[in-house]
């Protein structure tokens, strides 16, 4: 090799080495000689020196290295802890005989296998088109950004656990809140409710209902303050529980039906032919969402019917339906202009020339904000004048195969009577205690009080056999209700007492905590008369008549064909009492003439629209008074008009043999219970 | 620039001075995020408003901050970071200081916004060094000092600074430093 190509090559390469057919060395560059202290041990053989890695079958001869030309040689030295990369060049073509390693230290062999203070690579080792130099200073600096990163994650986890901290501290003050507004609220509900009115100047019982609705709507401003704070806060979005959907749409349905009944306008629950009524979900969220949805179109319908409807469609999770509730009115209307402020809080009315004398205007912006915690989607559709229809879009998980038992299309009825049964009313506050006392009393049951959670127990172990339900308030002085319901359920003689909360606590962990403590139910304070029939009845006998075991539905309607069934008006009457009872008989008679007529009408001209809302109205009058064989009839006319089969006039005649007679019968009882004033309390 | 010389500067007021200090030094500076990232490119002003504020703070001149900075740089996060490529560009100060435009050639491949210094390093006759300063930035000069006296102590070769001299220039800083070594 001539001595301008060899520095050439040094110029490029610090590690450069001439070696003839032998693999003896010839010359060598001067970073490789100081390394391998080559000169000094001569003669030295390249492949004696360093042993190669790659490639592969590589044994020193001639023709290996030959056929090796231009692939990657990774050889090392352990005795001189140096390594090299490169490849080898022919030198025949530049009229030598042999070969050429040409190459670089091989640094990443050289860090790892070498002692600290033998490396002592520098800069000018490395020629300046090697990149092995700059892969160090990327890796050390990635080794940096793994560290910044790590770090990042640490700060990161330090600062999610005092956000929970600090969410926890303030989701307990909101339960404290709630709590301490509650009570007193509970208190003024309660007492206004239960006032004796019948011999107040009527400017008095005027005055005292002014200030019972007053309260009830700042209990809805005080629940909606909390709510919301609750719900930014992030609170309450992860109460998902298994529920049946009948059940929640239909106590959604209970609590306007004494209202839509005084109305007279009819309430009507459909559902598609699924038989899937187990669900996964936020219940208390959805049973809200109906529920203000129905308020909303009783309050604005003057006449006609509120359809509560659900069909379940397809979604793209496995194991989940998307169920469209509806909720259609035949009210007033909302101007398109307003579809999307009446979501706004407290908006009253958008509709020209109709003012809202109730409410705070809060109800649809809690189904917006309640219907989209769930994932959900609310749209509007409307007409001014004829009416309005809520869609309420939402997929939910389906629930335990085994639960699946619906029962098709349903008409609603609601089975309240008196409760039958002993209990033990637990709370530290007197006015609770003795106003819910006296509310249990009037339902029918037998109730003992106590004060503390001590004295709970007291009583509890010391009579297991007595109550068959206590209703225990949660936070009480000494031990509380939580603590109070372990003690009872511990005592092997009473661990099958039923224990329900009875608590102005509303937080869905609360709620978790009492379960957690075996109890059985959970109710909110305040708590109406009619609202502790439906939440106590699970567990109570709700008549001797009826017994637990009753369902709604159209079966037990059909087994029960009588054109006036008592046990059905007797339910109604302890619902809203035996007054107002006769005030809704006294207005459904004086109008059912005229819908009668309405109807015939209807028919003869044709008008099927009217005639499916007049006999809808009619036949569920009549199914809520128990005049079942006419409410059926009237629903058999209205389920035609709507299937596009029209009703002949005949059939509408057939109707009045036993409309008359359970007229009859109904006027008659009316008249009976009017006697007694009290005689259902 | 990179997020190593913010972090680096972040590091310097925790080990001296505790995290309520570099909260006052955030708090003054107006910066309301400290998680810096070594690869990430921030803007100049973020640094230049760290090492104000850290001055105001450690009740310091601008200078003595940007000094007392070059030497942390050296001593913790080069050699914590980067002490292979350290002992590679070399094992007394003459000979590192002669390789730093090839570091910095290196550093340039990796961090692709990188804006180097430029160095001129010359041997005097009276075994002081001449080292010229030359960057983009203005008023880094101290900080420039401070890695210098930095070097010193790792090579175990106490210095003293001779001369300072800025060379005016059309844009960015130039200075001449001249320095002997004690040992030498």
């Amino acid at each position: 090799m001539n001595d301008l190509l060899w520095t050439e090559l040094t110029q490029l390469f610090s590690v450069v080495c001439q070696i003839d057919k032998s693999g003896g060395i010839v010359r060598a560059s001067h970073l490789l000689t100081k390394r391998c202290n080559l000169g000094v041990d001569s003669p030295q053989k390249f492949f004696e020196i360093f042993k190669f890695k790659r490639p592969t079958g590589i044994d020193g001869s001639y023709q290996s290295l030959q056929g090796a030309v231009g692939q990657l040689f990774l050889g090392a030295s352990e005795t001189h802890q140096f390594a090299i990369r490169g490849q080898m060049i022919s030198l025949e073509k530049h009229g030598t005989e042999g070969m050429c390693f040409v190459g670089v230290p091989w640094l990443w062999w050289i860090q790892s296998n070498s002692k600290p203070a033998n490396v002592a690579l520098t800069l000018a080792d490395f020629p300046v088109h090697d990149v092995q130099m700059d892969q160090l200073l990327f890796m050390s600096t990635q080794q940096a950004m793994v560290d910044d990163l790590q770090m990042l994650n640490e700060e990161l986890e330090t600062a999610k656990k005092t956000l929970e901290e600090n969410t926890r501290v303030k989701q307990d003050f909101f339960h404290h809140v709630s709590h301490e507004m509650r009570t007193p609220l509970n208190g003024v509900i309660s007492a206004l409710a239960l006032t004796p009115k019948d011999n107040l100047p009527i400017k008095t019982v005027e005055l005292l209902g002014l200030a019972a609705s007053s309260a009830d709507r700042l209990l809805e401003v005080v629940n909606f303050t909390l709510e919301t704070a609750s719900a930014e806060a992030g609170f309450g979005v992860d109460s998902c529980e298994e529920f049946d959907l009948n059940q929640v749409l239909t106590e959604a349905i209970s609590v306007i039906r004494a209202q839509a009944l005084d109305k007279g306008i009819g309430l009507v629950y459909e559902r598609d032919g699924s038989r899937v009524v187990s669900y996964r979900g936020q219940a208390q969220l959805l049973r809200q969402v109906v529920t203000n949805l129905l308020s909303n179109a009783l309050k604005f319908t003057q006449q006609g019917a509120i359809v509560l409807r659900v069909d379940q469609g397809i979604d793209s999770r496995k194991d989940f339906d998307r169920l469209n509730i509806s909720v259609q009115d035949s009210g007033i209307g909302i101007p398109a202009s307003a579809y999307e402020a009446i979501f706004e809080p407290f908006i009253k009315s958008v509709t020209p020339g109709f003012k809202s004398a109730n409410g705070t205007g809060l109800g649809l912006n809690i189904v917006k904000r309640y219907v989209e915690m769930m994932g959900g989607e609310i749209a509007l559709q409307s007409v001014l004048g004829e009416g309005s229809r809520f869609n309420v879009d939402i997929a939910f998980e389906r629930g335990d195969p085994a639960k699946q038992i619906g029962l098709g299309s349903t008409p609603a009825l609601e089975h309240h009577g008196k409760l039958r049964g002993h209990v033990l009313l637990v709370d530290d506050i007197e006015t609770n205690l003795s106003l819910n006392a006296e509310v249990l009393g009037r339902l029918g049951l037998a109730v003992d009080i106590a004060d503390t959670g001590e004295e709970a127990v007291a009583l509890v172990t010391a009579n297991p056999n007595t109550y068959q339900l206590i209703l225990m308030d949660l936070e009480m002085p000494g031990i509380d209700g939580f603590e109070a319901a372990r003690r009872i359920l511990v005592d092997p003689a009473c661990s099958s007492v039923l224990i329900v909360a009875l608590t102005a606590f509303t937080g869905e962990a609360q709620r978790q905590k009492a379960f957690a403590a075996g109890m059985v139910g959970f109710i909110s304070k305040p708590v109406s008369q009619a609202q502790f029939v439906e939440y106590l009845s699970p567990w109570l006998s709700v008549d001797a008549a009826a017994g637990l075991d009753e369902q709604p539905g159209e079966v037990a309607v059909d087994e029960v064909i009588k054109d006036f069934d008592i046990q059905v008006f007797s339910r109604l009457a302890d619902q809203v009492g035996v007054d107002t009872t006769g005030k809704l008989v006294d207005k459904f008679l004086s109008e059912s003439a005229g819908r009668w007529e309405a109807l015939r009408s209807a028919i003869s001209a044709g008008n099927m629209p009217v005639a499916a809302r007049e006999a809808h109205t009619l036949g569920s009058a009549c199914l809520s008074f128990g005049l079942i064989s006419s409410g059926n009839a009237f629903r058999k006319i209205e389920s035609d008009v709507n299937g596009r089969r029209a009703p002949s006039l005949s059939d509408l005649d057939m109707i009045v043999p036993s409309l008359f007679s359970g007229i009859e019968s109904l006027e008659q009882t009316v008249t009976a219970l009017r006697v007694p004033d009290d005689a259902f309390r | 620039m990179y997020g190593i010389i913010n972090k680096s500067l972040k590091d310097m007021v925790l080990r001296g001075f505790g995290e309520s200090t570099w909260r006052q030094v955030m708090d003054s500076a107006g910066v309301a995020e400290d998680s810096f990232l070594t690869m990430r490119s921030y803007d100049d002003q973020v640094t230049f408003a760290l090492a104000a504020a850290t001055a105001d703070v450690l009740n310091l001149t601008l200078n003595d901050a940007l000094h007392a900075f070059g030497v942390h740089w050296v001593e913790n996060t080069l050699a914590e970071q980067y002490e292979v490529l350290m002992q590679a560009t070399g094992s007394d100060m003459g000979g590192f200081l002669k390789n730093l435009n090839v570091l910095h050639d290196r550093i340039s491949s990796t961090f692709l916004n990188y804006r180097p210094p430029h160095f001129i390093v010359e041997d005097l006759d009276d075994d002081a060094i001449k080292v010229t300063y030359v960057s983009e930035r203005v008023g880094l000069t101290p900080f420039f000092e401070g890695v210098l006296v930095g070097l010193s102590t790792r090579f175990s070769q106490p210095m003293t600074i001779q001369k300072v001299e800025f060379i005016a220039v059309e844009q960015g800083e130039k200075t001449e430093i001249t320095f002997v070594n004690k040992s030498g």
